[in-house]
């Protein structure tokens, strides 16, 4: 990448190369059978680079064809202004278990070991293990590598539910497996499709919760309009901590190369801070947030927040279950953002899940549909806590949320 | 684009005479350029490329695969290894030989377009029509040039060299106290020419979408609740998709027995590989097999599912070339390829339609959709308007529709004769394929708004 970066060098202004080596393990369980086996091993790389007011970027195979043809793109492409990359070098934060787990090292026959020693007796599951080397280097001083692990299992229950869990590198175990194999075999609760309209509370256990969560705020918190605005009710401030430890989305550096921070979003329901990638930050004579992503290698980067916590509402994890009338989800099947503002957070779901009343499950529902605003229908949350082994997922509880 | 290396091919080959158990191969390579303009600048220009080669062996009870992004001998060499040493420990039997495409050989060329990015975006320009004050128009131009080859111990050997063509295209209004807009995506295979709709220029198309977006901004709320609706070939192309989605023997919705008893006289819903100038042109699937037309529904009963070789070798019916995958980095999976609603008996005339169907509300184009669960769908419209004496009258604003599968179908009691096709990703499991969907105008009855 270097070599490729200084060749170029005399032809660009600025010039940045992304490179991702995914080792990928895939098998598909069907009542304690392995049916499919994937192995991946996918190499790629992306440029962006930057010549006089042009803007090119390009994926390829190879760092030299991906370079050459960001150049062809730039040399096309319209003028477009203060655009730049972040400027190192960087001292990059110390992020606990990165790539200290004994799975970095794991084989495609250890995992299939892994898996037989869980004994999982589900129907049907999935379980993905992706080790991930990433390098950014450019022209600006930056030069980052990471080595990550990340475990993904799905498993369905015989009630119909599903139990997900993403584990991050150290948090990876059989224990976990074993847990979730536990939860399985108990779930024998009556399901019951369909569900009359009403108005109640809705529960979104801690690793639906940060997927939603993220993916609301994340465009709500790229507009400097949002500032100084109250977007919660008044007692609930927020922090996205790209660095805490054991977090799922926690790194030494985001998907530029600039240090991941721990910030304050929403102070006492005002909001405080937004998300800035380096070009914004440049225009606003101030520093990248850490906050910029790559879906993957062939992807533009974009901005996102990376672990986040609330605090002011907090209460016990079964204070917070014992819901008067509601639902409490198992699986976000859909969003529905058609003709809805994420901007003004809102939201508009399908579900399965729980239906509970007077704090006790009644039975299994799904595809239930839920409409209600992220911001003022969030009222409480459960402390930090660990979900299997997984740190630091919070319970939400939305009120006044429509069922439909 | 680079053609495949001979060694790459003479490697898999010599491995494929030595395979234990079924094997495939597939070595593909694809070239992505993206033009994005605004009104006649060409803004941006950019995109990519990925090849790869991947190795595949199955047997009734299990499926071994394994890829690589940077094929060479070693690495052919052990991954052929890999998948039999799996199938070997993993899998026992194999599929019975009428599941399996033998000897299957055929050269499929499409790609007649050898104009550089530039001369492109310079023939999108020239189409453009004079914009009025307040109107604008955007468009995303999507080039893919794919490269496939799928060869298999059966002594099968299949090559396809294709472009894809989709383009998104915004037409926005603006004034004082307005933003509106209206979108649509054309798509096509093989030529830019093959982008125009039948019936109009890409010039008229765009000058269409402006008045669309233009005629929105005086828009006002259509009446809501349960109504007579006529839905243009977008939406029931949609519709069609949507019910194809339950037609997967692989996926976890895979439920056709629901539309088993549906009283839809008259209505088949297919899926094919197109023909040749279609978005999505898929002359055989991504396991080797040919494709051939697979018929979901026709005259309310079900007949025949979308499969994949293991899933034909399980129902022990017949794959018809729907095991599709993105790239050589995804194992096939069940997937549609360019799916319709059509009738079998002489369908509509738009005039005779509007002119039989006062006080219906007429949709059009399409925001989205989604099927909320195996029976039950949401989809939203571009654009509403209320049809009065054999025309269209009041522009009405886009609001949901949603109801049951089996009722839109059951109540649908008029059908176009003609049939359009739309491009479109169809997203499963992480992966995104070309696909055409298309119908008919259909009239039934629909909620309007709840959503």
């Amino acid at each position: 990448m270097e070599k490729v970066m200084e060749k170029t060098l005399s032809k660009v202004d600025l010039i940045e190369i992304y490179q991702q080596l995914d080792y990928l393990y895939h098998v598909e369980l069907h009542s304690n059978r392995i049916i499919t086996s994937e192995e991946k091993k996918i190499v790629g790389f992306s440029s962006r680079c930057r010549i006089k007011d042009k803007i090119g970027f390009s994926y390829a195979n190879t760092a030299h064809e991906a370079v050459s043809e960001a150049l062809k793109s730039a040399e096309k492409s319209s003028p477009s202004v203060d655009w730049t990359l972040p400027r190192g070098p960087f001292e990059y934060p110390h992020v606990g278990g990165l790539a200290s787990s004994s799975l970095t090292s794991l084989t495609f026959d250890d995992f299939i070991h892994y898996i037989g020693e869980a004994n999982l007796t589900s129907h049907v599951g999935t379980l993905d293990l992706l080790r991930r080397k990433t390098r950014i280097i450019n022209n600006l001083g930056v030069k980052a590598q990471k080595l990550e692990t990340l475990m993904e299992v799905y498993l369905n229950c015989k009630d119909g539910s599903q139990v997900e869990h993403t584990m991050s590198r150290d948090c990876i175990s059989i224990d976990t497996l074993e847990q979730m194999n536990k939860r399985i075999s108990g779930a024998k609760r009556k399901r019951k499709a369909h569900l009359a309209e009403f108005k109640g509370s809705l529960l979104v256990p801690g690793r639906l919760s940060h997927h939603l969560c993220r993916n609301y705020l994340r465009t709500a918190f790229q507009i400097p309009a949002i500032l100084d605005k109250y977007v919660l009710i008044q007692d609930i401030s927020l922090v996205d901590d790209g660095t805490l430890p054991g977090g799922i989305f926690s790194s030494p550096f985001d998907g530029e190369g600039t240090p991941c921070k721990k910030r304050e979003l929403i102070i006492e329901g005002k909001a405080t801070h937004i998300m800035l990638d380096s070009s914004q930050a440049a225009r606003q004579h101030t520093e990248a947030t850490g906050n910029v992503t790559r879906v993957s290698w062939q992807s533009s980067p974009t901005l996102i927040p990376n672990n986040l916590i609330f605090y002011g509402k907090e209460c016990n994890r079964e204070e917070l279950r014992n819901i008067n009338e509601g639902v409490i989800a198992t699986r976000l099947k859909a969003f529905l953002p058609i003709l809805f503002n994420r901007n003004l957070g809102e939201v508009f779901l399908i579900i399965d899940g729980f239906f509970v009343k007077d704090g006790h499950i009644k039975y299994f529902v799904d595809n239930v549909k839920a409409k209600f605003n992220f911001f003022t229908s969030l009222r409480k949350m459960s402390e930090l806590y660990q979900e299997y082994q997984q740190p630091y997922l919070q319970d939400f509880l939305f009120e006044n949320v429509e069922f439909l | 684009m680079k053609e495949f290396p001979p060694s790459w091919i003479a490697l898999a080959e010599s491995f494929l005479e030595k395979a234990r158990h079924y094997t495939d191969v597939r070595i593909t390579s694809h070239k992505n350029v993206d033009l994005f303009l605004h009104n006649k600048e060409l803004k941006q220009c950019k995109g990519g490329s990925y090849s790869g080669l991947s190795v595949r062996s199955i047997t009734p009870a299990f499926t071994a695969f394994a890829c690589t992004s940077n094929p060479h001998s070693q690495t052919i060499k052990r991954i052929f290894n890999k998948v039999e040493r799996r199938a070997d420990s993993l899998g026992k039997g194999d599929l019975p030989v009428s599941a399996l495409p033998a000897d299957v050989k055929g050269e499929f060329k499409n790609n007649d377009v050898h104009s550089s990015p530039g001369e492109i975006a310079a023939w999108l320009q020239e189409r453009i029509p004079p914009l009025d004050v307040g109107t604008h128009v955007d468009m995303v131009l999507r080039i893919i040039e794919e490269r496939k080859m799928v060869i298999n111990s059966e002594n099968s050997r299949l090559y396809l060299d294709v472009i894809y063509l989709y383009l998104h295209i915004d037409a926005a209004y603006r004034d004082k106290n307005h933003f509106t807009y209206f979108s649509s995506d054309l798509g096509g295979s093989g030529s830019l020419e093959n982008l125009e709709e039948k019936d109009h220029s890409l010039t008229e198309t765009i000058e269409s979408l402006v008045r669309c977006a233009r005629r929105l901004s005086e828009a006002s709320s259509p009446p809501e609740g349960m109504r007579e609706v006529i839905l243009d070939s977008k939406l029931s192309g949609l519709i069609a998709h949507e019910i194809g989605h339950t037609f997967e023997a692989d996926s976890n919705t895979f439920s056709p027995h629901l539309l088993n008893d549906v009283s839809i006289p008259n209505i088949s819903i297919k899926d094919d590989g197109g023909s040749k100038d279609v978005f999505g042109w898929t002359p055989f699937d991504d396991e080797g097999v040919k494709s051939r037309e697979i018929t979901l529904i026709k005259e309310g009963e079900v007949y025949q599912k979308l499969h994949t070789l293991q899933t034909a070798a399980k129902m022990n019916e017949e794959p018809l070339g729907s095991g599709r995958a993105e790239n050589s980095s995804a194992c096939p999976m069940s997937r549609m390829r360019n799916t319709y609603l059509m009738t079998e008996s002489e369908g509509w005339s738009r005039e005779a339609l509007l002119e039989d169907s006062p006080g219906a509300l007429f949709m059009e184009g399409r925001e989205g959709g989604i099927k909320v669960s195996s029976d039950h769908f949401i989809l939203y419209p571009a654009v509403i308007y209320r049809v009065g004496k054999g025309d269209l009258e009041n522009t009405c604003i886009p609001v949901s529709l949603d109801g049951k599968v089996k009722e839109i179908l059951e109540n649908i009691d008029a059908v176009g004769k003609d049939v359009q096709f739309f491009p479109s990703y169809c997203q499963k499991r992480n992966q995104g394929v070309p696909v055409s969907m298309g119908g008919s105008l259909i009239r039934t009855k629909l909620r309007v708004g709840r959503y």
